[in-house]
């Protein structure tokens, strides 16, 4: 078909009536004309009239033969489909409100559902920059094997290392004992503020020389705990408040909107750095800095510009393996795995592909209404070409 | 057998511009009468399968149209044949000739006869 044919086409879906028109004209001049040249001939007018009839054939399928040539045939019987299922929506509204209705209210379900998923499992952690950088291991490590991903891999990404969300029980100095009340936290060591890329608010956060094994124990509080607990106070670096009844020294706060890494479902309020003693946090027992066994310590990365998580993961499994156990060392599959930490809650990646299928899936349905009418309308035991249908003009 | 011919899909095309070539312009009832007169009513035709060639070739720009009276003052649809249809016809008629050369190679008898 010449470009030039499927503009005519196109063209010709449209102006119908006037071509329609013109070409009964025409075929009436034609049958005319006909009948003329028989009746010179010499017949009767009749048989003139019934002559001309009979050469010209069918008028019907000679107009058919002009529709057919003068608009695309599949996008004319696609709109003639959309008519004939109008018409059968027109004969049944009952059934028709009942169809729509169900799949009005189908779609604006999933769309809502997704709406609320794709808000949780797709919106960046608050209060941290470039969240996409960020990464953490899947699963915990001793806290030996964290010094060594840390001290080796300094050009690929920086790590640091977190025990939580875990509860504390917080009293303030002047209240009450019985006061105290249970706030979310987590133990943190001292690159993991630097390594989110945060920046106190008042105070300063954790520091390897000022908050070293065994010292007094320190506290950092997020900006929400300062406004609620303690009045807002710009001078509250130095002030104590009660961890686990153990006096901590407040030493810094937390920026606007921070809640620390993964914020749901349990936002974070309390750090503590996790060379505190374990009597601050009964996870920190057991010789946590420097037990092999029973890994329980998480580890946050970001990566340099330019590197990319499966890089990542890649050098991380291949040191792992040099100091893990020949049986684990044989292993096919990785025994590091990274997952996106950006993200409110962590998420493997295989769901997070799940969830872009979905959506891509719900996206085509949503396009799609158009069509349904006239799927509708194939499946219809009496179909569009045996209707009693005008043939579209 | 039927005793007229059935026309190939697309030569009823060829057989219109060749019709409009030599007889300047024409309405569709002239075009499908020369057609059937030339062939020696031969072909089987049925006239108003022709509107549909007519439309077909008139978007491809081959034939152009316009109203006007016949001989006896009847109002008709007046066809012609166009430059590139012109064009159009010379390159048909060759590959035409050319195909029904092959096709009468093909099919004819064996150069002598059978054994």
């Amino acid at each position: 078909m010449t470009p030039r044919e499927l503009w005519e086409r196109l063209t010709g879906l449209r102006r119908n009536r006037d071509l329609d028109r013109e070409m009964e004209e025409e075929i009436a001049s034609h049958l005319e004309l006909a009948q003329a040249d028989n009746l010179r001939a010499g017949v009767t007018p009749e048989e003139a009239r019934r002559l001309a009839a009979v050469r010209f054939g069918s008028i019907t399928s000679a107009k058919e033969g002009v529709w057919d040539q003068r608009g695309l045939p599949a996008v004319s019987s696609f709109v003639s489909d959309l008519r004939y299922a109008a018409r059968g929506m027109r004969k049944s509204p009952g059934f028709t409100l009942v169809s729509v209705l169900t799949v009005a209210m189908g779609i604006g379900l999933c769309s809502a559902v997704f709406n609320a998923l794709g808000y949780f499992f797709l919106r960046p952690v608050p209060g941290v920059p470039e969240p996409a950088r960020l990464a953490s291991l899947q699963a915990p490590v001793t806290y030996p094997e964290f010094e060594k991903y840390r001290d080796r891999n300094s050009g690929a990404f920086a790590a640091a290392a977190y025990i939580g969300p875990v509860p504390f029980g917080i009293a303030m100095e002047q209240a009450d004992r019985a006061n105290g009340e249970r706030v979310y936290g987590q133990l943190v060591s001292s690159e993991y503020f630097a390594t989110l890329g945060v920046k106190p608010l008042v105070g300063r956060f954790f520091d390897s020389s000022l908050d070293p094994p065994g010292a007094a124990p320190s506290a950092v509080v997020s900006e929400r705990f300062w406004r609620t607990h303690l009045g807002a106070d710009p001078h509250v670096a130095g002030k104590t408040l009660r961890v686990h009844g153990r006096r901590a020294t407040i030493v810094g706060v937390g920026p606007e909107h921070f809640f620390g890494l993964f914020p749901s479902p349990n936002a974070s309020d309390i750090f503590v750095p996790v060379t505190a003693d374990s009597a601050v946090a009964p996870e920190l027992g057991d010789d946590l800095l420097h037990r092999t066994a029973n890994p329980a310590v998480m580890i946050l990365l970001r990566l340099a510009p330019g590197v990319s998580v499966a890089r990542a993961e890649a050098q991380l499994d291949a040191q792992t393996r040099q100091w893990r156990s020949p049986s684990e060392r044989d292993k096919k599959t990785r025994l590091v795995r990274l997952i996106n930490a950006g993200g409110l809650f962590p998420i493997p990646p295989e769901a997070l592909a799940l969830i872009v299928i979905f959506d891509g899936f719900l996206a085509t349905l949503i396009v799609s209404v158009p069509a349904w009418p006239a799927a509708v309308s194939d499946s219809c035991p009496l179909s569009p070409s045996l209707a009693p249908i005008s043939p579209p003009r | 057998m039927s005793s007229k011919l059935d026309l190939l899909q697309g030569t009823l095309d060829l057989l219109v511009l060749r019709t409009l070539d030599s007889m300047g312009s024409l309405h569709g009832y002239g075009i499908a009468r020369r057609i059937e007169q030339l062939s020696g009513d031969e072909v089987l035709l049925n006239q108003g399968t022709i509107y549909a060639a007519l439309v077909r070739l008139q978007q491809r720009g081959w034939i152009a149209a316009e109203w006007g009276a016949s001989d006896n003052n009847r109002k008709a649809k007046y066809y012609s044949i166009t430059r590139s249809g012109r064009k159009r016809l010379v390159e048909e008629t060759s590959y035409w000739q050319r195909l029904s050369a092959m096709i009468g190679r093909v099919l004819a008898p064996e150069e002598g006869g059978k054994k």
